[in-house]
This record gives C-alpha cells, structure tokens and sequence, in this order.
C-alpha cells in the first residue's frame, strides 16, 4: 500500500502541477489535510490516514521550502531517466517501506489473538 | 498503593466498547484543570458553553480538602467565604498540576515546599510525599489522587446540568508536560471515571478558538480565507506557554510551540519572600502556627499583586504573629523587580517560538495573550514589546480561551458537525518536547525533533561503541536538554543478538513513531553490511514505561552497566 503511493512524485503527492506557487502548494496542503488528516477520518481509517498525511505533510515540508523544493526539483529530473526505487536501497522517505524493514513498523496495525478466552 | 477513602464514580458499563456509536454522538466536554483554577465548558449544538457552578462561577479554584470523612473538592460546591482560608489551612491540596508526574529532585517540586500542606522530598529521584493535614495528623495522598477526586466533583456537576452521563473528554495540558506527565493525568482521568479523547497542549486550544473565530469572519465577509500567523502566550498560575500558529480555512497549523513550568505562583512566592525574608526557615516545620501565618501572608501577598495590576502602589498590612509584622508600601517597579527572572524567562520563551516557526514579528497577524496572569501589566508590555505591536487580541475571554477551545475539540473529535461550518476545524499538532535516546556517552540524540508536525515518524542510525559488542541499551529520553540527565526518562530496552563484529559495524536503527492518537512507539533492529534483512527479530516498545521511580533509573542502568552497552550516532547517509 506504501509502495503504490511511492512511485508518486511530491507534486503528485499533493495534486498540484510542478509549476505550482507557494500559495498553491499551501492551498493543497491545507485541502489535503481537511480530509486525510487522522483527526477527521472515521476511527478504522486512522491508522492509514496517520501514513497519508505524513506523506503529504512530507511533501509538503518539502515543496514549501524554496531551497529543498529546488534540490528536490533537480532529483527529480535526474530520476526520471533511471529506476527512481533501486531494489536494496536503503534511502527512502518516511513513507515509503524498504522490503528489508520490518512489517509492523510500517503497517502498524494492532493484531493479537485471545482464543483462550472464548 | 495506598487504599482510597474515596469512593471513585464510575458509569457501571464504562469499561467496554464506546457508548456513543448512535446517529447523534455526544459532544465531549473540555475541562481546563488550572493549577489555581479550572473550568468546563461544552459544545452545546450551536455555540461553546462555558458551565457554570451552583455559585454560578465559571471559574473553580482547583483544591480538594481532606476530612475525617469523605474528602470533598472544595472549588464546585463549597462555601466561598469559607474557602479561602480553607484552602490554607493546610487540609487542603492544591497545585496539583505543579506536582504530578514530577519526582523530588525536581525544583519545581522543592518550590512548593512553602504551600500550606506538606511536601516531603528526599532528594533521590522517587515521588515526594504529599500529604494534608487532617485532625492534626498528616494524611498522604498523591496528586493523581487529588486530581481524580476533583474530576469526579466536575464530572457530577456537569453532568447535573447536561442531564446526561459524561464520560468522554478533551483536556488542556500544559506545552511543556512530557509524556510521562501526560500518562498521570490519564491515570486521574480514568480513576475519575473519564476517558480522555485528547490532551491538548493549552495553546493550541486557544489556536483552535482562534481559526474558529477567524472562520466565521471569513463567512460573515463572505471573501477568501489568507493565512493568518498568530502568537499565543498563555501564563497561568503554575505554567507558561507560547505557540505559533497558521491559520487558514478552519485549519490551524502549530509552527512552533514550547512552554516552561513558571507562573503566577512563582510570582506569589518571590513576593512572600521579598516582603517576609525569613519564610522558609520559619515555615519548614509546617507547625499549625506556621500554617496560619503563611496563609495570612499568602492571602496578603496575592492581594497585593491583584491590586498592582490597576494601581502603582500597594500598602501591604500583615500580622504574621510571634510578632512578626509586616508594613509596607510596595509599589510596581518593586513587584516587577523581584520577578526579573520570571519575566526574563517568559521573554526568552516567546522569541524562542518566533524563532522556531521562522515566522518574522511582522508577518504576525494577530497576538493573543490569555491565562490567569494575563492581567498582569508586565506581562502584556513585554509581549506587546517582543512581537512590536501597540494592542493586543481582543476577542477572546483570556480566562475562557483555553477551555472553550478544548469544548470545540472535544465536538470535533466527537464527529459532531455543524450546518454553519462552525466546527469544520482541525489542528495539525506539532511535538512541543524533543524525543530521542542516549548516545555518544550521556548525549541526548534527538530522533524527533521538537515541533515535528504529528503524526510524525522518524528514524536514526546508530552503532555500537565497542568491538564484539552484541547488546545495546536504548535509553529514551523527552525534553530540550543536551545532555540525557536534563531530560525526562520515559523508558529503556536491550536489544541484543548484535553479531560480533569491530565497533562501529553493526548498525542500530532506531525508529520513533507517534500515531494518530499521539501514542509514542520506538522500534529497534539491527542491520548487517551486505545484508538486506534486520538480523534479529525487531524490538517493538510503546513509551512511556516508567513508573514512579524513574529519577533513578538512569542513575541506576549506568551504575550497573557503564558504557558497556552504549550507542554511538551515525552521520545521516544521504
């Protein structure tokens, strides 16, 4: 579920074309968080929104930054022309899960089982 | 732990599923617990309520006084000209909020030595000893204890005037409480029969009022909403805090929040001892005497202060007994010069959150002050002079904003909607305290810095310190502080099958994650060179797992391993 939304650039990341203003990428920002944000989803969705918006909130911290928006913005053409997610790197961002990370730290869902007490 | 002489109220099915899963959530209701004063207000389905007692206060003075029977919190129902002296007669706790969750090497807890009740502190790191005086016995109780028997008074008043039972709520904390404090008012809460929704740290409830009010100015101008940047000082009794925060649309976005424990009862104190100098050699024994004298001096003192916030000069008149008397005529610039240091420290606090929401004073469009000491015309000088503006926000009760805030939270959180948008509101919270884990011999290594937006995830690399080092101790910490001794330990693990290999090789990652709910994991494993699986089983630990004695725990971890199993950071890879 990570990995679908990796592939996506921060500008896709929050819906705004790469020409996007400071105020646009606020705007987005701001948009996204009023239906992602954990606080505002119904109670089973927290956790997968708690992943989303630290995703948008990463792209946007990113974006809204001139000097890493213009680093980010150079990377950015550099990866088109290569594998941008090499197998075994170990370089990500926070949202994206490495195959070599444990699972639980990145799906933190709660699962345990009481059979005894049934 | 001790046994109660309370009965603890608590709805007879509280303990399973939430109740609230009807087509018409209720509200949840926003409690305020000053360190002096407390309040409770509601969303009551068009506008925020603020509750009023049967004395019809709004404000309650946060005290419970102990008896031979049963111990009634003082500040709901009690008799108002009864109670001040009560409150002194050493019978009475209060301050709780300065006292919990805080160990006896803790200045702040030795600054309360001067209250009426009794302090005792041993100096070596465990839970002070609090008791009050009851038939001329001390009687021990805790500040969770008093906390909980002052929110089950709260809750059976709100609940006689809601005429509905109470069980969800949001509170105001202050910024700086770390997360084991935090752990001690939902250990209160819960013996109080409440289930906490959320702690919100005190300004960014008032942030929310703000994007409220700003909200509905936008939809009374019908126009589009700009981003406003506010500051919020709030100085109450017992804490200070400052934030930043961005407002636009409903959203309020905290850029930088941080807070002290320095308040009206330092100021209090300072003063009690300017005008009576020998104050604590006379009062360390807590005899009755010493009580009543005390209570008079620090009934005159909090007047004094009261009046200098109108008028220039004061005459102070006390008669402390064993002819101790006390006549003088304070004025302002006395008052202002014997809490420098107060002032000083509210001053550095505000430009250390300008400074770290990179927000310029002048692109501040708005600067709230509220709390208790709000009043004080020190403090609204110096916050007018830091932020260089002439006046000040006015459209808020400074005595209400917090609590009313925690009312509009408490709707939200609920899911209640409102067809005038009133509560399409969010605030995106950001850590007011630093986390992270010992390194580099007693460093303080900040995983998650102070003001990361929530809900938030980070991750360091470490390595061992020794060759064939095969465990590693990962000692968590909260707080600004460099070194680890500065902080708030909040808990500690091993991890161990690090194969045997020269220092500095294994790699320790250590992932810090706090979810929606504000709950705080840290995970470890360890990583080999050439291997793309961790090599152990991970560690997963929800913090914090201290308990009460945590001032020694450090202490004690390094005296029974010393650096053996220590970490060492490593330069982030790009």
């Amino acid at each position: 579920m990570a990995s679908a939304a990796g592939s996506l650039s921060l500008y896709e990341v929050l819906g705004i074309p790469t020409s996007a203003t400071g105020g646009e990428i606020k705007a987005a920002y701001r948009r996204l968080a009023r239906t992602c944000h954990p606080d505002v989803v119904s109670v089973s969705r927290r956790e997968v929104s708690a992943d989303e918006f630290k995703r948008i909130h990463s792209a946007y911290s990113t974006l809204s930054d001139p000097d890493q928006r213009k680093n980010y913005d150079r990377d950015l053409y550099h990866r088109h022309r290569r594998d941008p997610f090499g197998s075994s790197s170990i370089h990500f961002n926070s949202s994206a899960a490495p195959s070599g990370y444990p699972a639980a730290v990145y799906g933190g869902r709660r699962n345990w089982e009481t059979d005894q007490c049934w | 732990m001790a046994e109660l002489q309370y009965t603890v109220a608590s709805d007879s099915e509280n303990t399973g599923e939430e109740k609230s899963s009807s087509a018409f959530p209720e509200s949840a209701i926003g409690i305020d617990i000053g360190t002096s004063q407390c309040s409770i207000a509601v969303w009551n389905g068009s506008q925020i309520e603020v509750l009023k007692n049967t004395r019809n206060q709004k404000l309650m003075r946060s005290y419970v006084t102990f008896k031979d029977e049963t111990p009634s919190a003082g500040g709901v129902t009690s008799n108002q000209l009864l109670h001040e002296r009560e409150v002194l007669s050493g019978a009475a706790i209060f301050n709780m909020k300065r006292l919990i969750g805080r160990v006896d090497t803790d200045p702040v807890v030795s600054a309360s030595k001067s209250l009426p009740f009794l302090v005792q502190t041993l100096g070596i790191g465990v839970r002070p000893l609090i008791a009050a005086l009851v038939n001329n016995a001390w009687r021990s109780t805790t500040p969770e204890e008093v906390l909980a028997i002052f929110l089950v008074e709260l809750r059976a008043m709100a609940e006689l005037q809601l005429k509905r039972p109470i069980r969800n709520v949001v509170l105001t904390v202050p910024a700086s409480f770390s997360r084991f404090q935090l752990t001690r008012i939902e250990r209160a809460c819960a013996m109080a029969g409440l289930h906490v929704l959320r702690l919100m740290p005190e300004p960014t409830a008032v942030a929310l009022l703000y994007a409220q009010q700003q909200q509905q100015i936008v939809h009374e101008n019908m126009g589009s909403g700009s981003e406003k940047n506010a500051l919020i000082f709030n100085l109450g009794a017992g804490y200070c805090d400052v934030a930043v925060t961005a407002t636009a649309g409903g959203v309020s976005q905290i850029k930088a929040i941080t807070g002290a424990a320095i308040g009206g009862e330092d100021m209090l104190q300072n003063l009690m001892r300017y005008l009576f100098p020998d104050l604590d050699r006379l009062f360390s024994n807590h005899s009755t005497n010493d009580i009543k004298s005390m209570a008079v001096l620090r009934i005159a003192t909090e007047d004094a202060i009261r009046k200098l916030c109108s008028q220039t000069s004061v005459q102070v008149d006390v008669d402390l007994g064993n002819e101790n008397n006390i006549c003088k005529v304070l004025d302002r610039k006395e008052f202002e010069e014997v809490n420098k240091q107060v002032f000083e420290k509210c001053e550095s606090l505000i430009t250390e959150c300008l400074h770290d929401s990179k927000v310029n004073v002048e692109d501040l469009s708005d600067v709230i002050l509220v709390g208790g000491c709000s009043y004080i015309p020190k403090i609204q000088n110096l916050v007018k002079a830091i932020c260089k503006r002439e006046e000040l926000y006015s459209e808020m009760n400074q005595l209400e904003a917090a609590v009313s805030g925690a009312a509009l939270e408490g709707a939200v959180a609920s899911g209640i909607s409102d067809p005038f948008g009133s509560l399409d509101l969010l605030t995106i919270q950001a850590t007011p305290l630093a986390l992270g884990i010992r390194a580099d011999g007693n460093t303080f290594s900040p995983i998650i810095p102070k003001n990361t937006t929530m809900p938030a995830r980070k991750e360091q690399v470490f390595t061992t310190s020794h060759d064939n080092q095969t465990e590693a101790l990962v000692v968590v910490y909260e707080g600004g502080g460099k070194t680890v001794e500065e902080n708030q330990l909040l808990g500690f693990f091993k991890i161990g099958g690090i194969p045997s290999a020269a220092k500095g090789v294994p790699e320790i990652i250590v992932c810090m994650d706090i979810d929606a709910g504000n709950v705080l994991r840290v995970f470890a494993w360890v990583m080999m060179p050439g291997n793309e699986h961790p090599v152990t089983p991970f560690m997963e630990v929800r913090m914090p797992t201290v308990d009460d004695g945590h001032g020694w725990c450090g202490e004690a971890l390094l005296r029974a391993y010393g650096s053996a199993l220590d970490l060492v950071t490593v330069q982030k890879r790009v």
